[in-house]
């Protein structure tokens, strides 16, 4: 399943050499929400990590997939009621055919993510 | 025993978002967990499990051990936990449809609401994924 214009959609972005800055708002509605969990939505944090790999292959226009995670980290429970908005900040390091993430989600007070991720092209 | 029971019955997560089948083995410090990959997997794309999917069912694998614990053995309520942090996530290579997973998550630390994990999936002989993860425990209990 693509979570882009379904579980979340693009609102903004920007680009600056190797910085790539991008706001999008999460569908509250989306019955991802009534199963994680029944009464008490909140984002799944496997889904934070697959949305920047979509903004990431929806940058490039190539399909990429997840490698490794040195590190992720989530600080912060994100319920789309509350606050249904995020700025995810991915700076890039490219390198021969893999790219090296970091990343860092915030809504509209707090860091509620940061990443340390390498994407591969997928095959 | 184990595997008889409703997986549902010890995840705070609901219908297509259960990422996994059933438990297989429980003990003190170790839970083991299938999954066969469906076409209709949330996290299936091109035929193809995602990453978000393998971390999930290592999340809930070490949950639903969670649960076993909280529902048969301290006979308490189930609550809903979240993943707090993930290191040296190594994916070798992505499930297809139809691949069946085992996944096994070690206990190794327990601090005030958080466990530390050492969790690996495996397909027959073949590691597919490896990771360290945190889990954070909260007291909210679970609905329907």
């Amino acid at each position: 399943m693509k979570l882009k214009d379904d579980f979340f959609v693009i609102q903004s972005r920007s680009t600056e050499q190797n910085r790539l800055e991008y706001g999008i708002a999460l569908n509250a509605a989306h019955s991802i929400y009534n199963l994680h969990f029944p009464n008490n939505p909140i984002t799944p944090g496997v889904c934070l990590l697959a949305i920047v790999g979509e903004l990431l292959s929806f940058e490039f226009g190539v399909e990429y997939t997840l490698r490794e995670a040195a590190k992720i980290r989530y600080f912060k429970p994100v319920n789309p009621l509350e606050n249904n908005r995020l700025k995810i900040i991915i700076d890039l390091t490219p390198t021969n055919s893999d790219c090296l993430l970091l990343v860092s989600i915030a809504d509209e007070k707090d860091e509620v993510a940061k990443f340390t991720l390498r994407f591969g092209r997928a095959k | 025993m184990i595997e008889t029971i409703d997986i549902k019955e010890l995840l705070p997560q609901k219908g297509a978002f259960v990422m996994l089948d059933r438990l297989t083995e429980v003990d003190e410090h170790k839970a083991v967990s299938r999954l066969k990959v469906r076409s209709d997997n949330l996290f299936v794309e091109n035929n193809l499990f995602e990453a978000a999917g393998l971390v999930e069912n290592i999340a809930q694998t070490a949950a639903a051990k969670i649960g076993y614990t909280a529902k048969y053995i301290n006979k308490s309520e189930i609550t809903i936990g979240f993943i707090g942090e993930v290191k040296n996530l190594v994916i070798k290579h992505l499930p297809c449809v139809g691949d069946e997973l085992k996944t096994t998550v070690a206990f190794v630390g327990e601090a005030l609401s958080t466990l530390l994990v050492n969790a690996i999936v495996e397909i027959g002989e073949q590691t597919v994924a490896s990771c360290k993860m945190k889990v954070f425990m909260t007291d909210i209990q679970s609905t329907n």
